[in-house]
C-alpha cells in the first residue's frame, strides 16, 4: 500500500472517529439532570415562573435531540462552542486563552522524557543484562507504580517547600520572564514526565537491543565506527519508529495527567479550568472542553502515525 | 616464494557461552595469507570459519568468552590483544575489511548508502565529507555500479540484491584495506551476480595488491578462486597448502570426502554423490583425541587417544592427521574394528 | 495449549544468534521478576487486604472522627502512630479505610470491565466483517477520550461517589479488554482445532464457549491485573480532585487530595497515603508482570 492510500484510509476512519466522539459528548451531556436552563434560572437573582421554557426556547432546547445535535456539531466545526453561562465567554475563547501553557506544559513534558530516556535506553541497550540495565530497569519500573501527581506532590515537598529552590504553585507567563516562566513550569512537567519515561526508555530500550542485533550494525562495527557512532548514528534512527507510536498512544495518558497536575501547581491552562467548569456546573464550558480534548487527542494520533512511515525510508513514496 | 604474510594466525582458540556449557567454536586455528593472494577457508557451518573470520577483526558475537588463546599478527603486529578502541581506530575498516554474506540485511536500511561509505572514510582517513563524497562515488564506480552519483544518494531498499552487495564491497574497501575479508560473499547472490562479485574481487587484487580472505562452505567456489585454501573442521584447520593440490591430492580423510561429495561436471548425469556418514561432534563435548574420528573410515585407536597436530603430510602439505591418505588413487582405507567398537 | 507454553528455542552455538525473551515490563530479559520481589509484593498486598477487612475489630481509632487534641499529630504520637490529619483524623486508620476502597474499586470494576468487554472482543474477533469493524470503530471512539477526562465526564453524569467510580472505570476499562479479548481470539479462530469443532457442525455458541473462551481467559486476566493498578489510581485521582469518594470518607485519593493544603506544615499527611498506594501500585505491577512472563503475553497485544 502506498504511503498516500495510507492517510486516505486513516483520514477516513478519523473522520467516522470524531464524529463518534462528538455524538458520545453531546449525547452525555444532554442526558445530565437539569439542564443548562435550569441551572441558568437557579442562579438568577430573580427566578420568574416560566422563565425555563422561556430561556430553554431561546436556546432552542425545545427542539428534538438529534437537531439540536447537528446543529451543535455544524457550530463546532466553526469553531463555535458556545458561550460560558458562568462568564459570559465564548468556550472557544478560553479555550484559546488557556490552551498556550498546557500545551508549554506538554512540550516541556516531552522534552525532559525524551531527553531522559533516550540516552537511558542507548545506555541500556548497549550494556544489555549488565548491572547497569537492571538498575535501570528496576527504577523505571518503580517509577511507572507513583503517579504522576503522587511524583509532583513528592517533588514539591522536596524543591520547593524543603529545599526552596522552585516556586510550590503558580505560573509565570513566558513573555514577563522567560527564566521564571520556566521555573515555574519545571515541578509540573517533571511530574508529567515522570510516567513517561519509563514507558519511553523500555521502548526504545528493546529496540535498540533488536535493532543491535542487525547484520548492519556488525558491519558498522567491522568498518571501526565509534561506538557513538553506532549507537547514534547507526542503531538509534532504525529504532524510533516504535518510540513515535508510543509517544503517540501516550498523549491521552498525558492529557489526563495534565489535569490533576495543573490544579496542583496552580496553573491557568486547560486542566484547571475543565476543573472550574465542573465545580460551577457550567456544562456548555465542560462540553466544549472535552470534545476539545478528545478532538485533539485524535488528531494528535492521526498525526504520529502519519510521521511514522516517514522515519522508513522504505514506505515512503 | 618468502613474501611476509600480511596475516598470520597461530593456535588461535575462541570459546562461546551457550546453555549447554562452553562451546570451544575455534580450537587451534592456523593461516597465513600473503599480500595479493586468496586464501579460501571452507567447511561445513558450524566449522569455526566465520568466527575465525570475525575474531581477526574482534568482533565476536556477546556470547564469546574474553579469553582468546593464540595469535593473530597483522602485518607484523600482534592485534589479538589490541584494546577496542585501538582496534576501531586502526585496524577495523582502515586495514582489514570485512564483506558479509547478506547485502539484504547488510546496509542500514535507514540511511543513503553513500552516507554508509562516507562515515568510515570520514573517521580513517581525516577528509572532509565533500572529498569523502568525492572518493565514494570514484569507489561506486570502480565496483561497477552504473550512475553512482545517482545512486550515491539512494536507500539500500532501492537495490538489487547484487548491486547492493557492490555497495558493501566499496564500503568495505573506502580505506584502503590491506586484508579482505568476504564471509560467504555470495552465498545470498544469484549465480550470474556470483561470478561477476567474485570477478570483481578478482580485479581489485590484482589492482590494489589486496589479500583476501574468502570465507565459504563452497568448496567448488573456493576450488576455482583461491591460491591458497584451509580447511576447516570442529573449529581446527585439517589441512592447508596451495588449492590446487589441496583438491587434487586431499590428504586428510575429511578433505577427500568432501571432494567426493563435491557434484562435478565431469561426473555423468545422476551419479550418486557420497555424502559424510555421521555428524560433526558437540563443540560443548570435543573428543578427546581427533574429532573427525567417528566420521572417519580410517580411524584406529591412536586417533581416538590423541589429537593429530598439524603437520606436513605425504604430499609436502601441512594436515591434521595420523593416517593421511597417501596419493588420489588410494582408497579410504578400512577401519579398525577395536577402535570402532570402542566408540559404538 | 500452545498459548500459553513457548517452545524453549534450541539454541545453536551458531555465533548471532540472540537469546529470546519476552518484552516484559522489565524489558527485554530472559529473567522474570525475581522471587523475592513477587513474595513481597504478595505480603504487602495480603498485609494491606488483612488490614482492610480487620479494620473493624483492630484497635484503632474511627477513621472519620476527629481527635481535637491531636490536630496535625506527627508520625509515632500515642495513640496515633502515623499522626493525625488536618481535622485530627487517625491516619493509619483512615489508610485501611482507603484500602477498603482501592481494593474493592480495583477488584469491582475490572469484572464489571471482563463482564462488558471480553464479550465484545470475542464477538468481533469470531464473527469478523461488520460486527468486528461496528465494534472496532466503538473500542476506538471510547479510546479517543483520555481516561481521565472520560471518567470526569462520566462522574458529572452519574453524580460522584463509589459507584459511578466503579461504573465509569468498568465501561472505560472495557474498551481495552475488549481489544486483547479480539486479538486473542483472531489468533485462534483459524487453529485446527476451532475449524475442525466448526466442521463437526457445532453451533457458534458451543464453538465460543467451548473452544475460544478458555483460550481468552489468560491473556484476559493477566492484562486485568495490569488494570487493578490502573483502576486504583484512576479513582485516587478522582478523589484527589473531589469528584470520587466523598468526606468523611477516606480514599487515598482524597487524603492527598486535602492533606495537600496543610503540604508545607504536615507532609506526612500526604506523603503516607501517597507511598501506600504508590508500594501498592508497585506490588500489583509486579505480580502483573510475573504473570505475564509466566503466561508470555505480549505486550503488543495490548
Amino acid at each position: 500500500m502506498t504511503y498516500a492510500k495510507v492517510i486516505a484510509m486513516r483520514a477516513v476512519h478519523l473522520v467516522v472517529v470524531l464524529l463518534g466522539v462528538s455524538f458520545l459528548v453531546y449525547l452525555l451531556l444532554d442526558l445530565l439532570p437539569g439542564d443548562t436552563a435550569e441551572v441558568l434560572v437557579a442562579s438568577s437573582s430573580n427566578p420568574t415562573p416560566g422563565a425555563v421554557e422561556e430561556i430553554r426556547k431561546e436556546l432552542g432546547l425545545d427542539q428534538p435531540f438529534m437537531v439540536r445535535y447537528v446543529q451543535w456539531l455544524g457550530n463546532a466545526i466553526t469553531g463555535d462552542l458556545g458561550v460560558s453561562f458562568r462568564t459570559g465567554q465564548p468556550v472557544t475563547e478560553a479555550i484559546g486563552e488557556r490552551l498556550p501553557v498546557t500545551i508549554q506544559l506538554l512540550i516541556m513534558a516531552e522534552i525532559i522524557s525524551l531527553a531522559i530516556a533516550v540516552p537511558l535506553a542507548v545506555a541500556a541497550a548497549r550494556r544489555r543484562d549488565q548491572a547497569f540495565d537492571r538498575v535501570v530497569s528496576v527504577f523505571t519500573f518503580t517509577l511507572q507504580s507513583i503517579p504522576n501527581f503522587v511524583v509532583s506532590l513528592v517533588l514539591i515537598v522536596i524543591f520547593a517547600v524543603t529545599l526552596n529552590w522552585l516556586p510550590a504553585i503558580g505560573f509565570v507567563p513566558l513573555q514577563e520572564d522567560v527564566l521564571g516562566n520556566i521555573r515555574s513550569l519545571l515541578i509540573p512537567s517533571i511530574a508529567l514526565a515522570s510516567a513517561l519515561v519509563p514507558l519511553y526508555m523500555r521502548v526504545l530500550r528493546n529496540e535498540m537491543i533488536r535493532t543491535l542485533q542487525e547484520d548492519y550494525i556488525l558491519v558498522a562495527r567491522s568498518v571501526g565506527l565509534t561506538q557513538r557512532s553506532v549507537l547514534f548514528r547507526y542503531a538509534l534512527k532504525p529504532s524510533l519508529p516504535t518510540l513515535v507510536t508510543v509517544v503517540g498512544i501516550n498523549i491521552g495518558t498525558l492529557i489526563g495527567g495534565t489535569l490533576l497536575i495543573e490544579l496542583i501547581s496552580g496553573l491557568p491552562g486547560i486542566g484547571t479550568l475543565i476543573y472550574s467548569g465542573i465545580n460551577n456546573r457550567d456544562y456548555v464550558l465542560v462540553q466544549g472542553l472535552i470534545l476539545f480534548i478528545a478532538c485533539a487527542y485524535v488528531l494528535a494520533n492521526f498525526i504520529v502515525d502519519m510521521i511514522y512511515p516517514l522515519l522508513d525510508p522504505r514506505v515512503r513514496v | 616464494m618468502t613474501v611476509e604474510p600480511i596475516l598470520e594466525v597461530k593456535d588461535l582458540r575462541i570459546q562461546f557461552k551457550t546453555p549447554q556449557g562452553i562451546a570451544e567454536v575455534v580450537n587451534g586455528v592456523n593461516l597465513s595469507i600473503a599480500p595479493g593472494r586468496v586464501h579460501g577457508l571452507v567447511g561445513e557451518s558450524g566449522s569455526g570459519k566465520s568466527v575465525t573470520a570475525r575474531a581477526v577483526l574482534g568482533i565476536l558475537p556477546r556470547n564469546a568468552l574474553h579469553k582468546r588463546e593464540g595469535s593473530v599478527r597483522f602485518a607484523g603486529e600482534e592485534i589479538l590483544g589490541l584494546s577496542e578502541d585501538e582496534m576501531r581506530k586502526r585496524i577495523r575498516g582502515r586495514r582489514i575489511a570485512m564483506v558479509f554474506q547478506d547485502p539484504m540485511t547488510a546496509l542500514n536500511p535507514v540511511m543513503r548508502v553513500g552516507k554508509q561509505i562516507v562515515l568510515p572514510m570520514r573517521r580513517h582517513l581525516g577528509i572532509n565529507g565533500k572529498e569523502a563524497k568525492a572518493r565514494a562515488i570514484d569507489l561506486l564506480g570502480q565496483v561497477g555500479i552504473p550512475d553512482p552519483e545517482e545512486k550515491f544518494k539512494v536507500y539500500p531498499h532501492q537495490l538489487s540484491g547484487g548491486q547492493r552487495q557492490r555497495i558493501m564491497i566499496a564500503l568495505a574497501l573506502s580505506c584502503d584495506p590491506e586484508l579482505l575479508i568476504a564471509d560467504e560473499p555470495t552465498t545470498a547472490l544469484d549465480v550470474t551476480v556470483q561470478a561477476q562479485i567474485l570477478d570483481l574481487f578478482d580485479k581489485l587484487r590484482r589492482e590494489r595488491n589486496l589479500a583476501v580472505l574468502l570465507v565459504s562452505h563452497d568448496l567448488s567456489l573456493i576450488a576455482e578462486r583461491c591460491d591458497e585454501v584451509s580447511v576447516m573442521y570442529a573449529g581446527r584447520v585439517v589441512e592447508t597448502g596451495s588449492a590446487i593440490s589441496t583438491f587434487e591430492a586431499p590428504q586428510h580423510p575429511y578433505t577427500k570426502a568432501l571432494e567426493e561429495a563435491r557434484p562435478s561436471l565431469e561426473n555423468p548425469p545422476h551419479t550418486v554423490l557420497r555424502t559424510i556418514p555421521g555428524r560433526p561432534p558437540q563443540l560443548t563435548d570435543l573428543p578427546h583425541g581427533c574429532s573427525f574420528a567417528n566420521r572417519c573410515p580410517r580411524m584406529t585407536e591412536l586417533c581416538l587417544d590423541v589429537d593429530p597436530p598439524l603437520e606436513p603430510g605425504p604430499a609436502g602439505r601441512p594436515v591434521a592427521c595420523h593416517h593421511p591418505v597417501a596419493g588420489p588413487d588410494e582408497p579410504l582405507g578400512v577401519s579398525v574394528t577395536a577402535a570402532k567398537e570402542r566408540i559404538s | 495449549m500452545s498459548f500459553t507454553t513457548k517452545t524453549t528455542s534450541q539454541r545453536t552455538v551458531v555465533p548471532g544468534s540472540p537469546p529470546i525473551g519476552g518484552r516484559g515490563l522489565l524489558g527485554r530479559s530472559r529473567k522474570g521478576v525475581p522471587p523475592w520481589a513477587v513474595t513481597i509484593s504478595v505480603g504487602w498486598l495480603v498485609l494491606l487486604m488483612a488490614g482492610a477487612l480487620l479494620l473493624p475489630v483492630l484497635p484503632l481509632p474511627d477513621p472519620s472522627r476527629s481527635d481535637y487534641a491531636a490536630i496535625m499529630a506527627p508520625m509515632f504520637s500515642p495513640g496515633h502512630i502515623l499522626g493525625t490529619d488536618e481535622v485530627g483524623r487517625d491516619i493509619l486508620a483512615r489508610l485501611l479505610s482507603g484500602a477498603q476502597v482501592s481494593l474493592f474499586v480495583g477488584v469491582a470494576s475490572i469484572a464489571l470491565a471482563v463482564v462488558l468487554g471480553a464479550p465484545m472482543g470475542i464477538l468481533a474477533g469470531y464473527f469478523g466483517g461488520w460486527a468486528n469493524r461496528f465494534i472496532v470503530a466503538g473500542l476506538d471512539i471510547v479510546l479517543s477520550f483520555p481516561n481521565l477526562v472520560a471518567l470526569i465526564a462520566l462522574s458529572l453524569f452519574l453524580g460522584p461517589g463509589l459507584w459511578t467510580i466503579v461504573v465509569g472505570i468498568g465501561i472505560i476499562a472495557s474498551a481495552p479488554v475488549a481489544r486483547v479479548a479480539r486479538s486473542a481470539t483472531l489468533t485462534f479462530v483459524n487453529r485446527d482445532f476451532v475449524t475442525a469443532a466448526r466442521g463437526m457442525g457445532f453451533g457458534h455458541a458451543r464453538i465460543i464457549v467451548r473452544e475460544i473462551l478458555p483460550n481468552v481467559v489468560v491473556p484476559v486476566l493477566a492484562y486485568a491485573i495490569v488494570v487493578i493498578a490502573v483502576a486504583i489510581v484512576a479513582e485516587a485521582s478522582l478523589s484527589f480532585l473531589g469528584l470520587g469518594i466523598q468526606p468523611p470518607d477516606a480514599s487515598w485519593g482524597s487524603m492527598m487530595g486535602t492533606g495537600r493544603a496543610k503540604l508545607t506544615q504536615a507532609p506526612h499527611i500526604v506523603l503516607l497515603p501517597a507511598f501506600t498506594m504508590a508500594l501498592s501500585i508497585l506490588a500489583i505491577n509486579f505480580l502483573a508482570e510475573h504473570f505475564a512472563k509466566r503466561f508470555d503475553i505480549k505486550e503488543s497485544a495490548l
